[in-house]
């Protein structure tokens, strides 16, 4: 490799000292062997320990977009400086964040506090063990989730709709106003009023319900507007040709502008069920055991953050495949 | 020129009593009155802007027409008692600009209508709509989406399209407007073989080859009046109205 490039210099010109491999391959050893042995601990930072801080984050800085830019330079050595960044700053932040990295173990991935049974006694709880809590809460999570994702939707779907067909003054105006008020309400007042007032006036609704009712309101008035967007995305033409054979303007909908909406609304649609699951979180503020209201009880009473880890991780291992489809859900349309 | 109308007991199809149309203050159709029989092959040409389109749209009620009365086969479609949908899948429209569906395929495109509007067996359909697509020689492209397909062949599969809900009237707006020179001829030549068939036609256009050839009647639409009508020679040659001999001067 060193060769085919040195043959190539004739073509290129002068390769710079550091764009080459006699440089680059003993820096990367050197840099290091530097930054991991001889790097000053914690204790001895002075003002000439900052000093060679800098120093070395701007040599790594130089060096690394030499590389970048040079496209002689195969990938897997671009990767390396790339990943590198990471692998420093990580150290940097496990060497001068002051952390009891010691203790990180026992606070944060406490799997015994995680086979604790007997959390608040209550019912059957003395053999209830703490996983089998988050479990049920994270089931909580997405019973909720799910309830409200299919009520919004069908909820949006038919205003939006309504709205494209019916067209009535009136009915606009009505459908405008949901979208106006609820798109402006943060759901955790939301949920407070709806928990809190209505018992006053004789409705008397589960925690569960009164969670699903916010989001399902909320989530139908964003949604609406994304369905709206994706069915006045289709050229009027083509209701225009589907009325034209016959087709009532709700058949013109269901098979000609809603099958090519799906296309356009996939992609905020996707992003607005990431963002929902993520929201049933605001239901730990009327006391649903869902995720957050279990790993902050949990937390609270054994003064471990364990549980408010494996919680994130459930969201998180939850909404992976969501947040995938919504990445290649753009990629393609961006590419379509 | 296309199989003379029997002039003996000619059928009605379509009767227009003083049709007017505004959009707003615009009065775009000023009292337009005439009569077309089964079999016809009515051009329409004239000046852009002068109504042309219009008086298509107003004729399948795509427009709502402001005053007058329309009767398909003897019945009024202004009248709002009647089901317009039952009365369009009696009424073919070809656009100018195709507005085949695109996440369909050119088969799919044929047999979406009678399927789900007739309520014809999808085998049915497909059988018919492969039938169709023969007819306007894109057979070949069935199971292509638009997107894949020239100017040409998608006209064409939108001809087919109409076609396939049997309807016993077509119009043709502009079909071939939206069309590179070399694909002009291969949709004319489909909509000849359909007027030789004996279809009642309604075409706006302004490829004077087709309409000498095809059509037994113009009619010329200028400011929302029919100024001037007659056959083809009648009209062509012997114009009678100076804005007519105007507007020929420009076209010919
Ligand atoms: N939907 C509409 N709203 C308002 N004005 C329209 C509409 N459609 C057509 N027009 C107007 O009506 C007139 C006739 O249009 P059109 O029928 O398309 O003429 P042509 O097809 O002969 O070119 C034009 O002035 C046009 O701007
Ligand atoms: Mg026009």
């Amino acid at each position: 490799m060193i060769d085919s490039i040195e043959k190539k210099k004739g073509k290129y010109g002068h390769l710079p000292w550091y764009r080459r491999y006699e440089f680059l391959y003993p820096f990367m050893i050197i840099y290091a062997a530097l930054i991991i042995f001889v790097m000053p601990p914690v204790s001895r930072l002075n003002i000439f320990g900052y000093l060679m801080l800098i120093v070395a984050v701007v040599i790594y800085v130089f060096v690394l977009v030499a590389v970048q830019t040079d496209r002689e330079k195969p990938n897997w050595l671009k990767n390396i400086f790339a990943f590198g960044v990471i692998l420093i700053f990580g150290l940097f932040f496990y060497r001068y964040s002051g952390a009891r990295w010691s203790e990180v173990g026992h606070y944060f991935f406490n799997m015994d506090v995680m086979r604790r049974t007997g959390f608040m006694e209550v019912g059957e709880a003395a053999t209830t063990t703490n996983w089998e809590l988050m479990f049920r809460a994270l089931w909580t999570a997405i019973e909720i989730f799910l309830m409200s994702a299919v009520l919004s939707t069908l909820l949006a779907l038919l205003l939006a709709v309504v709205r494209v067909i019916v067209n009535d003054k009136l009915l606009n105006f009505f459908i405008e106003l949901y979208v106006d008020v609820f798109r402006a309400v943060p759901s955790i007042a939301l949920l407070l009023v709806i928990y809190f007032s209505l018992p006053y006036a004789g409705i008397l609704l589960s925690p569960f319900a009164t969670g699903v009712l916010a989001l399902t309101l909320i989530e139908g008035a964003y949604l609406c507007e994304v369905f709206r967007s994706g069915i006045e995305a289709i050229h009027k033409n083509q209701v225009e040709s589907a009325r034209a054979l016959g087709m009532t303007a709700w058949k013109a909908m269901k098979l000609v502008v809603l099958p090519q909406s799906i296309k356009i609304v996939l992609p905020p649609y996707t992003n607005r069920m990431i963002g929902l699951m993520k929201r049933t979180a605001e239901c730990s503020v009327i006391a649903i055991a869902e995720i957050l209201q279990t790993a902050r009880q949990l937390q609270s009473w054994y003064a471990n953050a364990t549980p408010l880890i494996i919680g994130a991780l459930m969201y998180m291992i939850f909404l992976f495949p969501l947040t995938r489809a919504a990445t290649i859900l753009e990629r393609r349309r961006k590419s379509a | 020129m296309a199989q003379e109308v029997n002039s003996a007991s000619p059928i009605e199809m379509i009767r227009i009593v003083d049709l007017e149309k505004y959009f707003a203050k615009l009065h775009v159709l000023k009292g337009i009155t005439t009569t077309i029989h089964k079999g016809q092959v009515v051009s329409v040409i004239g000046p852009s802007g002068g109504g042309k389109s219009t008086f298509l749209r107003c004729m399948n009620r795509l427009e709502e027409p402001s005053s007058g009365s329309i009767f398909i086969e003897n019945v009024d479609i202004t009248d709002h008692r009647i089901d317009i949908n039952k009365i369009r899948t009696d009424i073919g429209m070809v656009f100018q600009d195709y507005n085949l569906f695109p996440h369909l395929t050119a088969i799919q495109n044929v047999m979406l209508a009678p399927v789900h509007v007739r309520r014809v067996k999808p085998k049915e359909a497909e059988e018919h709509g492969m039938e169709l697509l023969k007819r306007v020689g894109v057979t070949d492209k069935a199971k292509e989406y638009p997107f894949n397909l020239s100017g040409g062949q998608q006209q064409r599969v939108a001809i087919a399209r109409s076609l396939a809900m049997r309807p016993k009237i077509m119009f043709f707006d502009e079909p071939t407007s939206a069309l590179d020179p070399e694909m002009i001829r291969e949709v004319l030549d489909v909509m000849q073989t359909l007027a030789e068939s004996g279809m009642t036609m309604v075409v706006v256009s302004h490829e004077l080859g087709f309409i000498r050839e095809a059509s037994n009647r113009v009619m010329i639409l200028v400011d929302g009046k029919i100024i001037e009508e007659g056959t083809p020679d009648e009209v062509f040659n012997t114009p009678q109205n100076q804005r007519t001999k105007d507007f020929l001067s420009k076209i010919l």
